[in-house]
């Protein structure tokens, strides 16, 4: 039923860009300007004015609104499609389980590394003024946090 | 399904292009104007001949080449449009009937 539903969003979506286009708004503030210093030919008049006109709406049913919500909703249903196939589906079961890992060893350990980076950008900054080892820097970091 | 997916693929790339298109038109204009460009229209209107001279060439093949994309994205967005349409009437069709032929 959802699908379906996203299905006749996307077919209405469509529709209100085709109408868009079939409205023919134009807007002729670039080619009349630059008509001035350049040769625009009758044909790129039409064209420039129609892009313009959809680059600057500002209504409602605007040309951005109408791209973006087709992004989404084309987004949405590649996601529903690709949840409906067994393979991909333990697939996605599988990053889930790896997402949780990584939060799991963000929690346990994340205070620890953001302190190292703090303590190592500090060393940088305000310290070092020679190039070391990495076994030197490791033992400068280890020091600094135990405060000697 | 796999088609489907591709050509949803194809949809949102397209309008990726056409977002890089406009902002690319935007920052172009911003290194003419130093302004928004898409908003501060009177700096545009008021600019002078050499400036519009340097803006305007660019300007028209950005213009053009965005219309060439959107022309493109409209087909498929037809063609898909018409797809997802089928595609609801077969349901209706099968829910109405009841047999899933």
């Amino acid at each position: 039923m959802g699908r379906i539903g996203l299905e006749c969003t996307i077919v209405v979506v469509s529709a209100c860009l085709l109408i868009l286009d079939i409205q023919n708004q134009s807007n002729p503030l670039i080619t009349e300007i630059c008509s001035e210093v350049i040769d625009i030919s009758p044909e790129e008049t039409l064209i420039m004015d129609r892009i313009y006109s959809y680059v600057t709406q500002t209504s409602s049913l605007s040309f951005q609104l109408l791209t973006s919500a087709l992004v989404c909703l084309y987004s949405l249903m590649m996601i529903v499609m690709l949840q409906n196939t067994q393979k991909l589906g333990e697939l996605i079961m599988m990053v889930n389980h790896m997402i949780s890992e990584l939060q799991k060893f963000i929690t346990t350990f994340g205070l620890m590394i953001i302190i190292f980076i703090i303590v190592g950008r500090l060393l940088n900054a305000e310290f070092k003024t020679e190039e070391s080892s990495i076994f030197q820097i490791v033992l400068d970091i280890f020091d600094g946090l135990n405060g000697k | 399904m796999t088609f489907s997916v591709m050509v949803s693929l194809l949809v949102v790339v397209f309008c990726l292009i056409i977002d890089n298109e406009i902002s690319a038109i935007a920052d172009g204009m911003n290194t003419y104007f130093g302004a928004v460009f898409l908003s501060a229209k009177h700096i545009f209107i008021n600019a002078d001949t050499s400036v519009l001279e340097g803006a305007c060439p660019g300007l028209k093949d950005q213009m053009l080449e965005l219309s060439t994309v959107v022309s493109y994205f409209k087909i498929l967005i037809i063609i898909s449009g018409l797809g997802y349409l089928t595609a609801i009437l077969q349901k209706l069709v099968v829910w109405r009937l009841k047999d899933n032929v």
